[in-house]
């Protein structure tokens, strides 16, 4: 219940921040804010209690309910600031993933798991190849 | 060096994992990680900035400055809400300690304020913006908190310094508020601290339903992102809402007010060196900025010489007087570059300040900022 009440206040300061900055938000878009707001929106929302479904499934609505198209509590311009969130997201995860990989753990489906890689990364290549010719 | 944020950090021991623990739970010292912002060597820093900056190395260009910009607010709230809470949460100390400090405070303005002027009219040129003058006297006061000082029950703590920066603080309001063209622009500063409030009173819910290491640091970390971005946006003076943050916080109390406390203690550092470096970065000399910033440190040291000693020795403090002279603190800097924001929101930081340090041959270093001669 103060999850709900901490995020409740959040989500009115930010409104009431984004109304009364509504002049200059061309200029200052607010990325720390939104930043802020995306750090503690995501954390909350990923954390239903006694739901059996993964955390992600809280998140999206969450997103779609704040995004622009519905809520609008994050603009589309304060949510392009967070474009840059994406690529530094996404090479943390994969090098994450890459640092956790061991490579002496999966012993003799290595070979299968290897060739099925393969194939799949050829076939995709010719079927590319093929498209573009 | 000395500073009123004269923080220990706590860390958790090293066989603490990040498993869920009760948030109330109180980590012991680990004095491998204590340190205290006053060990940062802020000269050697700035000169750092100066060297990377635009005028020297250009590696931080004025586009690496403008990219890195939206994380100052942060960082500059970040150390508000420690001021704010060293404020709070030291022993409670005599009218008379705060009395005195308010005093050396205003009396170090006075002097600064002659100086700067005697030099001004000395050299002909004319000290513009008109709110030039009083900003260079709030930096300089506030950089007064570097002076050393000692408190005979405790060593580490100096009330003094620390009744000094509350009172730059308010007078750095009260000069906002002073120059805040109209009513409306007034009212809406104060709803941006209504809001820096809201926000900060939900970080400390947040605070107090953490249930691990992780999520303390995460709402800890969007509670400074929150309440700096909206500072930022709503153009009011980040480090205000952060002392406002800080003294919401230690007000509110509950265990949570320690685990606020801890994080940003925890990742100041960084924050630190960003104004700092951000600030060397954006140094530009010229012979006015450097005659008026020569003829202010030497007002403000000769005047904490003289009367510093007899006002130290008044309110009890043990007066460790510094042959050392005096460089500029953080909160100086970080002063300059709040209300550089606070001003002047809409241009790039790269382009929004004057600073100014001396040679650190000199032994004493001051910031004279003088915004806008570029233009937006």
């Amino acid at each position: 219940m103060t999850r709900i009440a901490a995020l409740a206040l959040t989500v009115l300061c930010v409104l009431w921040a984004r109304r009364i900055a509504a002049p200059v938000m061309i200029r200052r878009p607010g990325m720390a804010l939104v930043l802020g707001f995306t750090l503690v929106g995501a954390w909350l929302s990923g954390d239903v209690p006694d739901a059996a479904a993964p955390q992600l499934t809280g998140k999206l609505p969450f997103g779609i309910l704040m995004g622009p198209y519905l809520g609008n509590v994050i603009t589309s311009g304060m949510a392009s600031q967070l474009a840059f969130v994406n690529g530094i997201a996404t090479t943390l995860i994969a090098l994450i993933a890459g640092l956790t990989l061991n490579v002496e753990r999966p012993g003799t489906r290595l070979g299968p798991i290897a060739r099925t890689t393969g194939w799949m990364i050829g076939v995709r290549l010719s079927a590319s190849s093929l498209s573009d010719g | 060096m000395s500073d009123t944020v004269d923080v220990r950090y706590s860390a958790l021991s090293p066989g603490e994992s990040d498993d869920r623990q009760e948030a109330t739970s109180t980590p012991g010292p680990s004095p491998w990680l204590e340190w205290s912002a006053t060990h940062l060597p802020v000269t050697p820093v700035l000169l750092t900035g100066v060297m990377l900056g635009p005028q020297g190395l250009a590696i931080l260009s004025p586009r690496v400055l403008a990219a890195i910009d939206p994380a100052l607010p942060v960082a500059l709230m970040a150390l508000g809400a420690l001021l704010g809470l060293s404020r709070a949460s030291r022993r409670e100390e005599s009218i008379r300690v705060f009395g005195a400090g308010a005093l050396l405070a205003v009396l170090t303005m006075l002097a600064v304020a002659s100086a700067t002027l005697a030099a001004s009219r000395w050299s002909g040129a004319r000290l513009e913006p008109g709110w030039l003058l009083p900003v260079i006297c709030a930096v300089w006061a506030a950089s007064s908190v570097t002076l050393a000082g000692r408190t005979e029950d405790d060593p580490r703590r100096d009330p003094l310094l620390e009744s000094e920066v509350i009172t730059m603080v308010l007078m750095a309001t009260v000069l906002m508020v002073a120059v805040t063209p109209s009513v409306a622009a007034a009212l809406m500063s104060l709803e941006g601290l209504a809001i820096a409030g809201g926000l900060a009173g939900a970080g400390w819910l947040l605070a107090r339903q953490a249930i691990s290491v992780t999520e303390r640091r995460v709402f800890v970390m969007a509670t400074l992102l929150l309440v700096g971005g909206s500072a930022d946006l709503v153009g009011i003076s980040p480090v205000l809402a952060g002392v406002l943050s800080g003294v919401l916080w230690y007000w509110l109390g509950d265990p949570a007010r320690e685990t606020l406390q801890r994080e940003t203690q925890y990742i100041q550092h960084p924050f630190i060196v960003l104004v700092l470096i951000t600030a060397g970065a954006g140094t530009e000399w010229s012979s006015f900025t450097v005659g008026v910033a020569a003829a202010s440190a030497s007002a403000r040291t000769l005047l904490r010489f003289v009367v510093g000693r007899h006002i130290r020795r008044f309110t009890g403090t043990v007066v460790d007087l510094p042959m050392r002279m005096l460089e500029p603190g953080v909160f100086g800097v970080a002063i300059v570059l709040n209300l550089a924001r606070v001003w002047d929101g809409s241009v790039s930081a790269s382009r929004r300040y004057r600073l100014s340090s001396l040679p650190p041959c000199c032994r004493t270093s001051c910031c004279a900022w003088s915004p806008g001669a570029e233009g937006p």
